[in-house]
């Protein structure tokens, strides 16, 4: 499964376990702090993802980068893809 | 009184104690005795140290030096050749007494098995009249494992004499150089009872086909440990009248999962630690204990709560002190804080956890051994561990490992089922974020639940 595809599957996941209504649909100029999203959320996503796929990025990155939208929290995942 | 009193109060062919490849009858031990009487002259009102692999080589000569030795100090087998050192520093010991070959050629250092294989003709009387203090080492969750001074009488406060003439046979699953273990060795033998010990490098499969064997009806262990007993087929086999639970929170979950396979047995939950020495039973089959406890007290133990909300315990059978420099946590009045966080609710307190355990997510705290409970409660799942995630976003996440039912053949569809059983029941941080199936959870020497 592409990297973006899975972004968004766990994603969702996150949404649903924080029982958080969706806000907005999901596409790359979405905005992350606007969909519902708290910041337990984005912790859970992320160790889901590094479950998935293997890795944290926020780990591996030596600067601290922080994402906007929701495309650049994907392409953070893609450019530090192992 | 020591433990060679006991001994002798005995007739001569009761068996006391039995493991896989020995046994030993009372009349056997007082000639093991006589055959080493010279040997033990040596070490008479010395301070000695014992550092031994085998749980029945331990219980052997605990039986032969307690009243003759000033002072009994009782190293971890797994303890390192550092710690080893500073236990021996810390005691002042004169001697140490092992049960393997070493290569030091130190007058310090004994292997007992050496010394059995010397026979003397002539029996020198032996004057047992000390009142030896016994060391014990505490499980020690950080550094290294402090050293708790007691004495015979410290540790035999809650020892019920009046079972005497039950011929109860107890199962030691614990290791004996630890506390727990201790206890049930001591209520065997002062008791006049037969006590079935099992080896190390035994599974627990093969500790209850041996406790089947013997026909064991008194039984101790962790609520971690009873879990994985439950697992074996062998268990179906043991008729246990007693059955004891101590060394971490007895829950509701396998306090009835005992009752149900063992209806006619005792079962009681025991709060002691190394520290506080025995404190108090509960034996009504319930989680948590009764508010009275604290309001009324108990005969030999005073409880209180502390303003951290943690348990704090005034007994008469609580240690004198730590060896060594560490200090002993005794407040102004003479109560000790146990680290055990409870809560009241209704007229029962319950246990939450270890106060050093809490896992932030966030700022809001979490206690690993009440989001285990919880997974506990759904069906199909067996044991469960709960440890801190690292994450740069909330500093900690929780995550559970568990091992499940083998008839449970969708993983993916039941950690998810398991998430929204957890959703329900725990605030949002609680829930774990990660689950992970493993096919068993280890438990340290004390049989206690290892959180990786």
């Amino acid at each position: 499964m592409g990297i973006k595809k899975l972004v968004i599957e766990l994603f969702n996941e996150a949404l649903e376990t924080m029982n958080s209504t969706l806000k907005v649909e999901l596409h790359d100029d979405v905005v992350l702090l606007e969909t519902g999203l708290d910041s337990l959320g984005f912790a859970i996503l992320v160790a889901r993802l590094e479950e998935e796929l293997g890795y944290d990025p926020f780990l591996i990155m030596e600067e601290a980068v922080y994402p906007v939208t929701l495309g650049e929290f994907i392409d953070i995942y893609e450019k530090y893809s192992p | 009184m020591h433990l060679f009193d006991s001994v002798k109060k005995n007739s001569c062919a009761k068996v006391l104690l039995i493991s896989p490849d020995h046994s030993y009858r009372a009349s056997d031990l007082i000639a093991l005795r006589d055959k080493m009487s010279h040997f033990l002259l040596r070490l008479k009102d010395k301070r000695v140290s014992l550092k031994m692999l085998s749980n029945m080589q331990l219980a052997k000569w605990l039986i032969l030096l307690d009243g003759l030795v000033e002072s009994l100090c009782i190293i971890p087998p797994e303890a390192s050749i550092k710690d080893q050192k500073q236990f021996l520093a810390f005691s002042e010991s004169d001697f140490l007494l092992i049960d393997t070959a070493c290569d030091d050629s130190d007058d310090v250092v004994i292997n007992v098995l050496d010394v059995e294989m010397l026979y003397s003709k002539n029996v020198v009387t032996l004057e047992y009249s000390q009142s030896s203090n016994w060391i014990i080492a505490t499980s020690g969750t950080t550094g290294m494992p402090k050293l708790v001074q007691h004495n015979l009488a410290s540790l035999t406060k809650t020892v019920k004499y009046t079972e005497h003439d039950k011929k109860y046979i107890w199962g030691l699953i614990y290791a004996l150089n630890r506390f727990a273990g201790l206890q049930v060795f001591l209520q065997s033998v002062l008791s006049g009872h037969t006590l079935v010990i099992t080896k190390k490098e035994q599974t627990l499969a093969e500790m209850v086909s041996l406790f089947v064997d013997y026909s064991v009806t008194c039984l101790s262990a962790t609520s971690t440990l009873w879990r994985k007993l439950l697992m074996t087929t062998q268990i179906n086999s043991l008729h246990l009248e007693v059955i004891t639970l101590g060394g971490e929170i007895a829950d509701q979950n396998i306090l009835t999962a005992l009752k149900n396979k063992f209806p006619k047995a005792k079962i009681r939950h025991i709060y002691a630690s190394t520290e506080a020495g025995a404190g108090f039973s509960v034996s009504d089959v319930k989680a948590g204990f009764p508010l009275k406890y604290i309001k009324n007290g108990l005969s030999q133990v005073s409880l209180a709560v502390s303003k951290g909300h943690t348990l704090l315990i005034r007994s008469d059978s609580r240690a004198e002190r730590y060896i060594g420099d560490a200090q002993f946590p005794v407040d102004a009045d003479g109560f000790l804080d146990t680290g055990d966080k409870i809560m009241l609710r209704g007229a029962r307190y319950y246990f939450i956890g270890r106060e050093n355990g809490m896992i932030n997510v966030g700022g809001d705290k979490v206690q690993p051994e009440v989001v285990e409970r919880v997974l506990l409660e759904y069906p199909g799942v067996i044991l469960a561990s709960v440890t801190a995630k690292k994450s740069a976003i909330t500093g900690n996440l929780v995550q559970a490992t568990i091992v499940i039912a083998s008839n449970i053949s969708d993983k993916k569809k039941f950690i998810q089922l398991l998430k929204e059983h957890c959703k329900r029941k725990l605030a949002d941080y609680m829930v774990p974020a990660l689950i992970k199936v493993v096919d068993n959870i280890l438990t340290n020497s004390t049989g206690k639940l290892i959180r990786k």
